[in-house]
């Protein structure tokens, strides 16, 4: 499934908060977004998502050749897009099973779900309430395994690695590595390089600064980034700008 | 108390005869002059067959009743049990018939209707099922049940309560009296079902032996003129009860009122009230612990989601210490749904209506770890229906 963006200005709670993304990311691609706290990556991907809050004002969303630049969240789950979040909702009367009861009614069994559930040790949170009293790393393994189970032929990946331990950093990238080789399309949003160098293939770094991508390149791009941190790629977009 | 069984309809009478401007009790004895009706009563059948229900009152009249009178259990009419005044020490025990009008009515016009049961030390029985049907429009339904369990024992009952659709203008009235002994286990479910016609007066009194445990479950989700229920447990030393209520009311009344009082050591008890309105539903809960009992510990939990702003919700958590070493505690809100939770849910893959059924369904699910598999299953299929109707 390919993903194209075309100058998305996005607001919320009146703010603006994207201003003019173009990106494409083409079918079975691994695409990775770094940038400083705030730049915008989460509301990018809440916006490719559908999050209604995320007000698009300008710009389009293009999953296959078709514009989803309005349709609902559940909707875009439905034509195979699914986001795995950087924060989950406590939710501490529904219990894991339930959910994942509902989505295996909704979207069936897939292969990369069950063998997701073994690496993830899915079983020991099953009886347990949604990420309630979880520790970071069963969170993100859960929110991965559930993102999973809506059998997404694209995936946004919003900081799977952050808070974790190196064990459940090795589970995480295993399953990360499972759903590239797959070909499934990929957009992965991180602050770290370790995640990345785990990964058997990424085909293009971007940076977001502001609202904006301001780089984009590719693997070698990010060591780079990540060494001499954003101020100074970031600083050349004000510069730009005024 | 010290009170015969017969002065209870002498007492019903005078206080009754001082109300006589309360309208909506005229109203209710004139019915209940008019309609006489004999029980009709069925042979003894055997314990299995009480599985099922084993008594079911149809408007005034039992239509079925299964006698038991084992080693074990005793199941048997009220009327005879005040007739032949066996075993009557724990009719009117834990109620007066002068303490509320609705209690009068029941000794004075109730002719003892309703069932009494026994069950003897080291017996376990259950679940054991009580069924009230109203068919009739007018009906005024009076109930009186007293169920006793034996140091020892056990008890589970599941009491359904419905209305045909076309009975209009019903009242059913009841009191339900249980005593249950040391070291015993009271289950109780009961599920309402009624029209958008009926008028419901309850009242449920538990007294609670040392290191007892009673576990009641109240289910609504019909619409109801007017629900008044009352619970009443008094738990001696090392007793402990949990009580889960919920409602989901849509048009009409509902009040519901449920009381511990911790009157031994150690003595605790857990509230749980969960509501949903919605239809212009007016919804009342008031919880009370009162601690008096020596390390005694409660805690009471009211959360409430209205589902659309025609409806109320008033939750009332009260909290009474007699002693300094005590430990009473209450959560109470009332909110919708937080938006953050819909979002989630949508964005794997939920729509917006069944993201809302699915966090129904999780608020209003009880915890039946405690409850037997049975019984499990039913509260699950009350909750489904619930969860169904509450679909937008
Ligand atoms: N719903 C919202 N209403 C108002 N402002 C918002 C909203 N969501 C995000 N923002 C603001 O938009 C900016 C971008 O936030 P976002 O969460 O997308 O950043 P991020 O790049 O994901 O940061 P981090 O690395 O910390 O996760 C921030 O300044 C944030 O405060
Ligand atoms: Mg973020």
């Amino acid at each position: 499934m390919s993903l194209i963006i075309e100058d998305l200005h996005v607001e919320s709670s009146g703010r603006e908060i994207l201003r003019g993304i173009d990106l494409e990311v083409k079918e079975g691609e691994t695409h990775i977004i770094v940038g400083p706290n705030g730049a915008g990556k989460s509301s990018l991907l809440y916006t490719i998502a559908g999050i209604p809050k995320y007000v698009v004002k300008k710009g389009r969303i293009i999953l296959n050749s078709e514009d989803i630049t309005r349709l609902q969240p559940h909707e875009r789950v439905r034509r195979g897009l699914c986001l795995m979040h950087q924060f989950q909702p406590q939710i501490k009367t529904i219990k894991v099973s339930d959910l994942e009861n509902i989505l295996i009614s909704k979207f069936g069994i897939n292969e990369l779900a069950v063998k997701a559930r073994e690496i993830l040790e899915i079983d020991n949170l099953r009886n347990r309430y949604l990420f309630t009293n979880m520790s970071g790393g069963e969170r993100k393994r859960l929110e991965l395994y559930l993102t999973l189970l809506t059998n997404p032929k694209i995936v946004l990946l919003d900081e799977p690695d952050s808070g974790v331990d190196v064990d459940s950093l090795v589970k995480i990238s295993e399953v990360i590595n499972l759903i590239i080789s797959s070909s499934l399309t990929c957009i992965l949003v991180t602050h770290r390089g370790d995640i990345v160098n785990m990964l058997r293939k990424v085909d293009r770094v971007h940076v977001m600064c502001n609202g904006k991508i301001v780089e984009s390149n590719g693997k070698d791009m990010l060591d780079r980034v990540l060494k001499s941190g954003f101020r100074k790629i970031c600083e050349r977009l004000r510069d730009k700008r005024e | 108390m010290s009170r015969s069984v017969r002065d209870v309809e002498k007492i019903a009478e005078e206080y009754l005869s001082k109300l006589s401007s309360n309208g909506e009790i005229r109203e209710i004895i004139a019915r209940l002059e008019i309609s006489r009706r004999e029980p009709h009563i069925e042979p003894t059948c055997s314990i299995e067959e009480v599985g099922r229900a084993f008594y079911s009152l149809v408007d005034s009249s039992i239509e079925k009743f299964s006698y038991v009178d084992t080693s074990s259990l005793i199941i048997r009419p009220l009327k005879e049990i005040v007739i032949e005044e066996k075993d009557v020490e724990n009719v009117w025990s834990l109620a007066a018939p002068d303490e509320d009008p609705h209690l009068a009515l029941i000794a004075k016009y109730g002719d003892n209707r309703g069932a009494y049961v026994r069950v003897r030390s080291g017996s376990k029985i259950g679940p054991v099922r009580t069924c009230y049907v109203t068919k009739l429009t007018g009906t005024v339904q009076l109930v009186h049940n007293v169920y006793v369990v034996e140091d020892d024992a056990e008890l589970q009952v599941l009491s359904t309560c419905t209305s045909s659709r076309d009975a209009l203008d019903i009242y059913h009235i009841s009191l339900t009296e249980v005593i249950v002994g040391r070291n015993s286990r009271f289950t109780m479910i009961m599920y309402h079902n009624w029209n958008e016609t009926t008028k419901l007066w309850s009242s449920l009194r538990v007294s609670a032996g040392p290191e007892s445990r009673i576990v009641l479950i109240y289910v609504t989700h019909s619409p109801i003129e007017k629900a008044y229920d009352q619970v009443i447990v008094r738990l001696s030393e090392n007793a402990s009860a949990t009580s889960s209520s919920v409602i989901y009311g849509r048009r009409g009344r509902y009040h519901t009122e449920t009381t511990t009082i911790l009157e031994g050591r150690n003595a605790s008890s857990i509230l749980i009230s969960r509501m949903l309105s919605a239809e212009k539903a007016r919804i009342e809960s008031v919880s009370k612990i009162v601690a008096r009992g020596e390390g005694s510990r409660g805690h009471i939990e009211c959360l409430g989601v209205p589902l659309d702003d025609s409806s109320i919700i008033t939750s009332v958590p009260i909290l009474e210490a007699h002693r300094t070493d005590v430990q009473l505690s209450h959560e109470a809100a009332i909110g919708k749904f937080s938006e953050e939770e819909i979002t989630y849910l949508t964005t794997k893959g939920l729509d917006e209506n069944e993201a809302m059924q699915l966090l129904i369904r999780g608020f209003v699910s009880i915890d039946l770890e405690e409850v037997p598999p049975t019984l499990r299953k039913v509260v699950e299929r009350i909750v489904d229906e619930l969860v169904r109707r509450s679909a937008v």
